[in-house]
């Protein structure tokens, strides 16, 4: 990319603009990169994000202010905020699904971090066969949640799964699981849950396996037991490398499709149905864009309002 | 930090500008050079020799069985033709797109018309078929349209226009276990909604894991069910344009069928749609299930099911105020921004002709045509429990325009039925939120 | 060490035992579930709809040989393969010097930019990328659906690199910069070769995601470029569900992508201890 010439002249990059000596095209870019690393080096990805979403984003906008059935053959009619103000005041389902959002959301990704960091701790050591049962519990994460969810349907089936065999034969009574509408949010999560802690594990087990000795010998030689040194050692510094990934995993909680698009569709009744869903559901099977167009701007706002919280949390750097 | 916004703005306007280019052509009226519909000459298959056009469908037994069909097509006409099949979730998501977006990649496309046919015609999607079939240029003298029902084409009719052509025909229709019900001591299928839930009574088993009675109770899924209940309780879903099931009888309708779910069905109905209780049917759980007579493809293969030869086909049965039968189905459709008419037309020609439909209903998929009878390997009760129900048949969704919504709105009092809630609540809400529907609706 | 006594053995020793009876009860939920889908895509239609759930039965491969038979599944393994690799080489090349500059010159509202895509559901995108696209004449194409996947594993390769390259001492690259190096040669002689199990990471995590993603196929993909997600609900259409194709498709699906992971997980924990991170 560029010449040798920029160590040639044994003159330090940061004095690049006062060196008179070899002023060649290599030399001039590689010094012009150094004076704006941070320009150079995001540029492309984010002029490609820009890019590629300019179209959707003022699509989206202007389809929020119409009412519009038809497509493209047809002019889409202009209403202003009516579709807004009728998403705020007059659908009870909108407050319903972004309740659930908000509820399955804390949740499931609340059980995740907790399992996921205590199975990074647990496999953490080696020991027989660590290897191998790692990547048993990296399988949920990896497999296809469309694949995942359908196998979990037909697990939670009421006459025909394994899951109730199992509790007859432990003499429990059988469970409507997924069509139990007090149970069918609550085993959404779980099978989230079941998904995602294995994210957490693998990144939280990353960080683990980086740390350095010697904070953990000195706590040691001071006399700090197994749990004192976890809760004060272990913890505070992988917490930036499992923020990360928490924070990752918030957005994407936030619109969980896959997967409840398989096993429920929002039912029975609406009692699954997130925001997403619903968004879905609005655009696809009503086929009423420009009010799918205003809930995606309010749920785009909900994700972009959660996760700067969430971000704002994560403390600076301990030196 | 000012030079990304300012970049980032000028890229959003140059975007936004091309796709306005874009998409304003992508809108543009077709200015043919020839309107296909006023071709002239004589019949012939070749007319189109060479050309290819592209086909949408959703999975389904008449899929299944036309597809290794098409080569005949393609042999007769020299037209290549693109099938693109999809799951029917993901087939129905993917037409939306392109349809909404005004794409000239689709020619033919399966559509269900009482689900969206309203919908679709209102956007202008359906290219008038009536133009083509009256030109004889471009229709086979063959083709004998007469033997498509009056009624069945009305159902494919949006503002004097027919919009489609019907593919395959469903009634909605009682599968019941021979073994069981003669176990139980009764001789035959219930003719009376009161027979059914005695019969249903006396076949529950929740020992043995058998229930006597199933149907859906998914939300929007079930509705099509619903409709037979409703019909013979003397209810119906609308009166001049106005939600009309709270009626007594509607409510009572509404309330039967959950009860009976709820009494004598399996437990976790209210999230099965025709996928768990086929399961459930298939594995010998069931003694009576009511779903639409495209089931009975999986029932009658013994390979499916291992008690084939068990299985009994009959009629709804009657209920207090009248013995109405509902039917469901697919058609066959031309894009209107389809840039190759001609051809398209003489691939929904093929589709619906005389021979094709015979080929189908041969195997036991019933197309839109009368004079078509079924083959011989398909069970004469079966047989005799279509033809029946199929001549009084009446459409099993309400005929407005936002068909989805309003499926949810009443599947929503159906799930209510099932989990023994108060209905006639349930019902006053559905209703007003129907007519609101309905009332938002274009034209 | 002292020497050891026979209560600190015990104790070791229920220690131990302790240990691995946690593994398991861990170990249960998460293999139980794919013990049931392996099992289930081995019965034969019968055993399926047998009235009770059958523990022991009499394997078939008839259920794979059903899928590749009645689905394109190599071309559909090969689609999802080439718009992962594709568009994960895409996202580094892109991400990986975003993020190092993100995370030395603390820029987040830069990092928020990039994560919007991954912030905004992927139902906004359905309809007018598809409008872009068809207008190019580009759908069906490789290019569009791998466009179209660079906007998930772009954010995620980004986002997680930054927290790697926050992590960086800057000792080292002080030392580099000593050494009159420039920017770009620090990146890529220095920072590259330290943060590789990171980067292996964040890769392999960014093409998991792709080959596991399904929204953009339906709507972007045509019968050439279908990716492998859709090929599971190929067994599921009206009037006829084959749970047993169903868990085929589902496992064979999995298999390409448990061998990255199987691979992943030792690469990442390697590569990470064996670092100059560890200082």
């Amino acid at each position: 990319m560029h010449t040798r010439s920029t160590t040639a002249p044994a003159a330090r990059s940061s004095a690049a603009g006062a060196t008179p000596t070899t002023r060649s095209l290599g030399y001039r870019l590689s010094a012009f990169v150094d004076r704006h690393v941070l320009a150079v080096f995001t540029t492309p990805a984010v002029a490609f994000i820009l890019l590629t979403m300019a179209f959707p984003v003022v699509f989206t906008i202007y389809l929020s202010l119409t009412h519009w059935v038809g497509g493209l053959t047809r002019a889409p009619e202009f209403v202003g905020l009516e579709n807004f103000i009728r998403l705020l005041t007059d659908d009870p389902r909108f407050w319903g699904a972004t309740f659930r959002t908000l509820a399955l959301t804390a949740g499931a990704v609340a059980a995740q971090t907790v399992i996921g960091v205590a199975i990074a701790v647990l496999l953490h050591r080696h020991f027989v066969l660590s290897g191998l049962i790692r990547s048993v519990i990296l399988l949920p994460m990896i497999a296809t949640p469309v694949a995942v969810a359908l196998v979990w349907r037909l697990m939670f089936h009421p006459q025909l799964g394994v899951l109730n065999d199992i509790l007859t034969r432990m003499g429990l009574p059988p469970s409507d699981w997924l069509a139990d509408p007090q149970l069918a949010l609550f085993l959404v999560g779980l099978v989230d849950t079941w998904e995602w802690a294995p994210l957490i594990a693998l990144i939280t087990l990353a960080g683990l396996t980086a740390l350095p000795e010697d904070p953990f010998e000195a706590a040691q030689l001071d006399g700090a037991n197994g749990w004192q040194r976890f809760w004060h050692v272990t913890l505070p510094m992988v917490r930036p490398i499992v923020v990360v990934a928490v924070v990752f995993r918030l957005i994407e909680a936030l619109k969980t499709f896959d997967l409840i698009l398989v096993m429920t569709n929002g039912g029975p009744g609406f009692e699954t149905e997130t925001l997403n869903i619903y968004v879905y559901n609005i655009a696809f099977q009503y086929q009423q864009l420009g009010y799918a167009a205003a809930l995606l701007i309010v749920f785009f706002l909900l994700v972009l309002l959660i996760s700067s919280s969430v971000l704002r949390l994560r403390r600076p750097k301990d030196s | 930090m000012i030079s990304y916004k300012s970049r980032a703005i000028k890229s959003a306007v140059a975007i936004v500008a091309t796709a306005a280019l874009l998409t304003g052509c992508s809108g543009a009226p077709q200015s043919a050079a020839e309107d296909p519909a006023e071709a002239t000459g004589a019949f012939d298959w070749k007319r189109y020799d060479g050309e290819s056009i592209r086909f949408v469908a959703g999975l389904q037994p008449w899929q299944a069985a036309v597809e290794p069909l098409i080569p005949e097509f393609e042999e007769l006409t020299g037209i290549t033709v693109e099938t693109e099949a999809l799951p029917e979730d993901q087939f129905r998501q993917r037409l939306q797109v392109e349809l909404t977006s005004g794409s000239s990649d689709i020619d033919v496309f399966m559509s269900s018309v009482q689900q969206d046919g309203a919908r679709f015609a209102s956007a202008g999607w359906y290219e008038d078929l009536t133009p083509y079939i009256e030109n004889s240029s471009l229709t086979s003298p063959d083709y004998n349209f007469d033997d498509f029902s009056e009624s069945v084409l009305e159902g494919h009719t949006f503002d004097d226009t027919l919009s489609a052509l019907p593919i395959q025909l469903e009634v909605q229709m009682l599968f019941y276990r021979k073994d069981l019900l003669e176990a139980a001591g009764f001789d035959g299928p219930p003719q009376t909604l009161d027979e059914l839930e005695e019969i249903a009574k006396a076949t529950t088993n929740p020992a043995e894991n058998i229930y006597g009675w199933a149907a859906r109770g998914k939300r929007a899924a079930a509705v099509t069910q619903l409709t037979s209940f409703l019909l013979n309780h003397g209810a119906e879903y609308m009166k001049d344009g106005e939600a009309a099931f709270d009626s007594p009888e509607g409510v009572e309708a509404i309330e039967q069928y959950g009860q009976l779910i709820r009494d004598y069905g399996p437990s976790g109905s209210t999230n099965n749609g025709w996928e768990e209780l086929l399961a459930l049917f298939q594995s010998g759980g069931l003694a009576q299930w009511a779903d639409n007579s495209g089931q009975a493809a999986a029932l009658r293969d013994p390979a499916q099911t291992s008690f084939a030869d068990q299985v009994g086909y009959a009629a709804m049965p009657a209920g207090p105020e009248g013995d109405a039968q509902t039917f469901f189905g697919w058609a066959a459709a031309m894009s209107s921004s389809s840039e190759k008419k001609g051809p398209a037309w003489l691939f929904l020609q093929w589709l619906t002709s005389p021979e094709t439909v015979q080929a189908l209903q041969e195997i036991g998929i019933p197309g839109g045509r009368q004079s078509i009878e079924f083959g011989e390997d398909v069970p004469a009760e079966f047989v005799e429990a279509f033809q029946t129900a199929l001549s009084t048949a009446q459409p099993q969704l309400p005929q407005v325009q936002s068909v989805p919504e309003v499926r949810d709105v009443i599947g929503d009092t159906i799930v209510a039925s099932i989990q023994g809630d108060d209905v006639a609540k349930a019902v006053e809400t559905a209703v007003s939120e129907f007519d609101r529907i309905v009332s938002t609706e274009s034209r | 060490m002292t020497t050891a006594s026979p209560r600190r053995n015990t104790r070791k020793a229920l220690r131990g035992f302790g240990f691995y009876t946690l593994l398991a009860i861990v170990l249960v939920p998460f293999a139980f579930v794919f013990w049931y889908m392996i099992t289930t895509s081995l019965k034969s239609p019968q055993d399926l709809t047998a009235s009770k759930f059958q523990w022991f039965f009499t394997p078939t491969f008839d259920n794979y040989t059903q899928v590749f038979q009645q689905t394109d599944f190599a071309q559909f393994a090969m689609n999802s393969l080439f718009v992962g690799l594709g568009s994960v080489a895409i996202a580094l090349i892109l991400g990986l010097p975003a993020a190092y500059a993100i995370a030395r010159y603390q820029a987040p509202k830069l990092a928020l930019i990039i994560l919007s895509s991954r912030i905004t559901p992927g139902v906004t995108f359905l309809i007018p990328l598809f409008i872009i696209f068809s207008s190019l004449g580009w759908v069906d194409t490789y290019r569009a659906l791998i466009i179209a996947h660079l906007l998930i594993t772009l954010p995620m390769v980004t986002w997680l690199m930054i927290g790697f390259f926050e992590e960086l001492p800057q000792e080292i690259i002080d030392s580099a910069r000593v050494d009159g190096a420039s920017a770009i040669r620090t990146f890529l002689q220095v920072i590259l070769p330290i943060t590789r199990g990171g980067i292996a990471a964040a890769a392999i995590l960014a093409f998991i995601f792709s080959w596991n993603h399904f929204m953009f196929s339906v709507v972007l993909a045509g019968r050439t470029t279908r990716t492998l997600p859709v090929a599971v609900f190929e067994f599921m259409s009206y009037g006829q569900i084959n749970w047993g194709a169903i868990c085929a498709a589902a496992t064979v699906m999995t298999i390409p992508v448990v061998v990255m992971g199987l691979f992943a997980q030792r690469n990442i924990v390697q590569g990470l201890a064996g670092g100059a991170v560890k200082g």
